[in-house]
């Protein structure tokens, strides 16, 4: 295994094995007087899947079961995930199973491949929504699904607005995006940050072999 | 063919995170059918290629079974529509 790779196997395993051990000798008022601040919960008001998971392995650690079922149920699925990794992820381990070297080993440059056509597809997904947006006529309304929420409980839910404010911003009217959707203006700038640097890596790729298409079919025929 | 199949299960994992948020559950209903056509190219690339490091191939076929059965749970969480 790649050393740096090993390196960051045993941080990781040495993290999460303190984490354990922390969590099995805090009392429970330590874990309340600090509150992690999940970012997901402050950019959209609602709790992601990650939320409540320390409190629900504390429970689980101290035998309240119920409790951490309340706090998170993934909680029982991360504490024997977080005891296998810190019982077996030791240095080795993977050479260690011979016979199934083959199935987890990668030829050179496949991975970077894989990922480049990833980053290809999502970027051109992303291209195409930017694109409907700054269209004119509500092409981006036609497109965009009906909330199931409002429809159906009269609320709105995190994503509600959003195709408004995209709309918005194609039209350079920021204020107005915000109050359709506080979140529009981070990910409308995450999405379009991710077009540019995708149009850099192609031009840059053009210019160093002539065409970049082509080059990302030979890297897929390649490993094929 | 084995890229293939690691592309195809990055690809159903980003669905299936995307799928993931509130509201957007109804997703999966096209998700699960990607990522299990994805499951049967990966299975395919394994048995069929001559390479000796099948990694990509395994990654593909972990990846795509996360997507459909964690897809399925949230279609369930979310009565086939939320």
């Amino acid at each position: 295994m790649d050393p740096a790779a090993r390196r960051a196997i045993q941080a990781l395993r040495i993290l999460a094995g303190g984490w354990l051990a922390a969590l099995s000798v805090v009392p429970r008022s330590a874990l309340d007087r600090f509150p992690v601040h999940c970012p997901f919960q402050q950019l959209f008001g609602r709790p992601c899947l990650g939320c409540g998971l320390t409190h629900s392995v504390w429970c689980l650690l101290h035998g309240q079961m119920a409790s951490a079922y309340r706090w998170n149920p993934l909680g029982f699925a991360a504490l024997p995930l977080a005891v296998v990794f810190v019982g077996w992820a030791r240095p080795g381990a993977l050479e260690r199973l011979r016979g199934w070297r083959k199935w987890v080993q990668f030829p050179p440059g496949q991975v970077k491949s894989a990922w480049r056509w990833v980053w290809t597809a999502t970027s051109l997904a992303i291209a195409l929504a930017l694109v409907a947006a700054a269209l004119p006529g509500g092409v981006a309304f036609r497109l965009a699904p009906v909330c199931q929420s409002r429809l159906r409980y009269g609320t709105n839910c995190v994503l509600c607005g959003m195709t408004h404010a995209f709309v918005s911003i194609s039209r350079g009217n920021l204020a107005q995006a915000r109050r359709e959707n506080p979140a529009s203006l981070p990910l409308y700038a995450g999405l379009a940050g991710n077009e540019l640097l995708f149009a850099l890596a192609l031009m840059r790729r053009w210019a160093r072999r002539g065409c970049a298409t082509p080059h990302l079919l030979e890297d897929l025929n390649a490993h094929t | 063919m084995l890229t293939l199949s690691l592309v195809w299960g990055i690809l159903a994992l980003i669905g299936m995170f995307v799928a993931f948020l509130p509201c957007l559950g109804s997703l999966n209903w096209l998700n699960i059918p990607f990522a299990g056509l994805g499951l049967i190219i990966s299975v395919v690339a394994v048995a069929t290629s001559k390479e000796e490091k099948k990694g990509a191939g395994m990654a593909g076929i972990v990846l795509c079974a996360i997507a459909v059965v964690f897809g399925m749970l949230r279609l369930l969480a979310g009565g086939g529509i939320l």
